[in-house]
């Protein structure tokens, strides 16, 4: 059994992981360096960063096993 | 007959990624070193706008621009998935410089820096182009993890918005300028009216 989506829609999916984990990862660093340099920082901000770097790295890698033939990866 | 027609359109389309790929990572490398070596020039900036440029550069310099560079050689042999990382890093690039110029004075890089932005909108115009035309999935596996992936794509693009929202209505009601960052004279946060008008709803129209 498979899901019918929209063709453009499937394709969008790993390219928006790609984009919100090189977004999280920038907004991640920038939060811990501020902190680091003495200006207003957010650790709590940092840490869902990171944590939403992971989902997102697992999801995207899952998506790419899961579409392994279609992909040729 | 088709066929090769086909694969010779194919291999333009590759030959196109690469030559929009390699003037757009030179021109990051030498904006990012350029901007990590000399830190005089964001000086026009507020000081932690200038420790954000930085960061940007080194992010740009150490991983976006590896990235770029593996995904274009790949998307230029043909595969896929390499393809898809390539339209995700522009789009990346796309949205950073945007905010960029809206966070940074003018400065000696400008006009590079004006240069990499088209050149990322470029790139992200043919990705979208190549796709629509090629589409390299129609149908996902009715698997599990197809279903998070429209879950978790709906959680964060209603907790983004409501994050955003939270922080802009109150400025909006009383008609003042906004206070995030607040160390600067902006009259508005880029990233949320880029966020709530774009991105939010293209996640949410993805799941």
């Amino acid at each position: 059994m498979v899901i019918k989506v929209k063709p453009i829609a499937s394709v969008l999916i790993p390219v928006i992981l790609m984009f919100f984990i090189l977004i999280y990862i920038l907004i991640a660093t920038q939060s811990v360096v501020l902190i680091q340099k003495g200006f207003e920082g957010n650790w709590k901000l940092s840490l869902t960063m990171s944590i939403l770097i992971v989902l997102n790295l697992g999801l995207l890698v899952g998506f790419v096993k899961m579409m392994k033939e279609d992909l040729n990866y | 007959m088709k066929q090769v027609t086909n694969v010779k359109a194919m291999v333009f389309e590759q030959k196109v990624i690469l030559g929009l790929s390699m003037p757009l990572i030179a021109l990051l490398v030498y904006c990012s070193t350029r901007g990590l070596l000399y830190l005089g020039i964001y000086t026009a900036s507020a000081p932690d706008r200038i420790t954000q440029m930085i960061v940007l550069d080194g992010i740009h310099l150490f991983i976006v621009c590896p990235l770029l560079t593996v995904a274009a050689l790949y998307s230029f042999q043909g595969i896929k998935f390499a393809h898809l990382m390539w339209g995700g890093t522009v789009s990346y690039l796309v949205y950073t410089f945007l905010i960029y110029f809206s966070s940074v004075g003018i400065h000696e890089l400008f006009l590079i820096h004006c240069i990499i932005l088209g050149l990322s909108v470029l790139s992200l115009a043919w990705f979208l182009l190549t796709t629509i035309r090629h589409m390299i999935v129609t149908t996902i596996p009715n698997h599990l993890l197809a279903r998070l992936i429209g879950v978790y794509f709906i959680i964060t693009a209603i907790s983004f918005y409501l994050l955003w929202w939270m922080e802009i209505h109150p400025a909006s009601t009383i008609q003042t300028t906004q206070v995030s960052p607040p160390s600067i004279d902006h009259l508005a946060n880029p990233i949320q009216p880029i966020g709530l008008s774009i991105f939010s709803l293209a996640e949410l129209s993805q799941a």
